[in-house]
């Protein structure tokens, strides 16, 4: 019914009213709606997800409440592309990388595969094209290897990067 | 309760770093993340469904490395950038055209890749969920018909030699849902629909032609996507067009490449090929028919009225013709292919 709203609850306290229709687009919580019979006063907790998160999760939803449904999990063939990312999505996924991460841990925990793509998606793009050293560099991770291992690692990549 | 806040990439979960991968090649994922760190260069070890995706080479190192696929998909390019397309894309309002092969068969050639499917070792059959290659080996092909391969589902094998199914003896079940399997003997797509009686999508060709079938009175409702080619000496109108279509009754894609008769040439009418198809297959989407007639059916006269043809059926809406070959298409012609006349419904052009 369009406009029916539930009432929804982060990890932090705060109390969210979403539309049903716009909430429905995460399995989860229509799975949670239709097969636990919750009615509209209950509040549903979303113990994985803060309220700084879930706002961003509503204003995606919000935007895409409209998309036509993805294509069937079965299409096991499909090589995902890292081009899909619409000029909104886009502006949208403008965050620091701990938002990015988080947004990601939500749309998986919330089941959104829209969001759990363009996220990956974004994650993937931030990655392709770069060397050991930038990708890193951009990630913040730090390198344990001791120099044998490193040496090891690069005599088994020369397959691969000589390419 | 700890809710802590992840900041660092290698902090993610496992089942979200698989999701991320999948936007890279094997050697892709090899290289931009093994030599990261000691944590991501455990993970990527420890992978429990990895798909193995290869373009024209690949290098055996990388299976020293990698130890745990369950898909194995060959994304082959070959002569005239025929190549696996591997995909389905939307067409006709949001209905799914699946082309995992390139469109016409007698422009690919391919071979089976003894490199490849030396990866596909006994350790592996267990686990082994999807399989796409553009060619097949008898041997490897007899090892999946013979049951070998329990989880199997997604199971494109394109060219191979003829399945030799054992004649008298009970041929164990598959559970496949999709398969394609081409080079064999018509006589033996009965069998094949036997076996694997769950496939959601077939596509099967041969190069003679379909036997009618002995066990009659069997439906194969889970079937919604099939392509069968190129059948020799098919009728329409003897009961093998209208039988044929009543095996599938939920068809949703349905592409026949059919030799007619040469020796008995039927004139073929395209108002009951219609009827048969409304009537047999209420649920379709998306039709291909690629005709090669024969004797007096080559003339333009007795095939008619191209646009009167287009009035028969809401899927007819392109149709084609060059030489002997007659192409009725509900979503357009195929690029690049000659033609003499052609003609397209007019909300379509």
């Amino acid at each position: 019914m369009a406009g029916h709203k539930i009432k929804l609850q982060s990890n932090d306290g705060d109390i969210f009213d979403v539309e049903v229709e716009i909430a429905k687009l995460s399995i989860t919580i229509k799975t949670m709606l239709e097969d636990l019979s919750m009615n509209e006063e209950e509040i549903i907790p979303l113990p994985n997800i803060n309220s700084a998160i879930f706002k961003k999760v509503i204003q995606w939803t919000t935007h895409h409440k409209d998309d036509p449904p993805l294509p069937p999990e079965d299409d096991e063939n499909r090589e995902k592309n890292t081009n899909d990312i619409s000029s909104w999505d886009q502006e949208f996924l403008k965050v620091d990388q701990g938002t990015l991460f988080e947004l990601i841990l939500a749309a998986n925990y919330l089941d959104i595969k829209g969001l759990l793509d363009v996220t990956c998606t974004s994650v993937a793009n931030m990655i392709k094209g770069k060397t050991s050293e930038e990708i890193r560099q951009t990630f913040n991770i730090k390198n344990d290897f001791t120099p044998q291992e490193e040496e090891q690692i690069k005599k088994e990549n020369e397959w691969c990067e000589n390419k | 309760m700890d809710y802590s806040i992840i900041s660092r990439l290698e902090d993610l979960p496992v089942e979200i770093l698989m999701e991320i991968f999948v936007y890279f090649t094997a050697s892709e994922i090899y290289l931009s993340f093994s030599q990261l760190n000691n944590r991501l260069n455990l993970i990527l070890k420890s992978l429990p469904n990895l798909v193995l995706i290869i373009r024209q080479h690949l290098d055996p190192s990388i299976l020293s490395f990698f130890y745990s696929f369950n898909k194995i998909l060959v994304k082959f390019y070959g002569w005239r950038m025929m190549r696996c397309k591997c995909q389905s894309h939307s067409i006709n309002g949001g209905n799914r055209l699946y082309e995992i092969y390139p469109t016409l068969n007698n422009e690919w050639f391919p071979r089976y890749s003894v490199e490849i499917e030396n990866i596909i070792r006994p350790d592996i059959y267990s686990r082994l969920q999807s399989l796409v290659l553009p060619a097949t080996s008898p041997k490897l092909t007899q090892l999946i018909f013979r049951g070998e391969f329990p989880c199997l589902r997604i199971c494109h094998l394109g060219k191979c030699k003829s399945i030799i199914f054992p004649l008298l003896m009970t041929i164990q079940q598959l559970n496949f849902r999709q398969l394609t399997i081409r080079e064999q003997n018509g006589h033996e797509l009965e069998r094949i629909l036997l076996v694997c009686s769950s496939l959601v999508y077939l596509d099967f060709s041969c190069d003679n032609i379909i036997p009618p079938f002995i066990l009659i009175n069997r439906y194969f409702p889970s079937m919604k996507y099939l392509r069968l080619g190129r059948i020799k000496n098919f009728f329409f109108h003897n009961g093998q067009f209208d039988f044929l279509l009543s095996l599938f009754p939920n068809l949703l894609q349905f592409y026949l490449i059919a030799d007619q008769c040469r020796e008995n040439v039927e004139t073929i009418q395209f108002l009951e090929i219609a009827h048969y198809l409304r009537h047999r297959c209420p649920l379709l989407k998306i039709l291909v028919l690629r005709i090669y007639m024969q004797g007096h059916m080559r003339s333009s006269y007795y095939i008619g009225s191209f646009k009167k043809i287009i009035e028969m059926h809401s899927l007819f809406n392109y149709i084609e013709k060059c030489d002997s070959r007659l192409m009725i298409s509900s979503h357009g012609f195929i690029q690049h292919h000659v033609y003499t006349r052609r003609y397209a419904r007019s909300s379509f052009k």
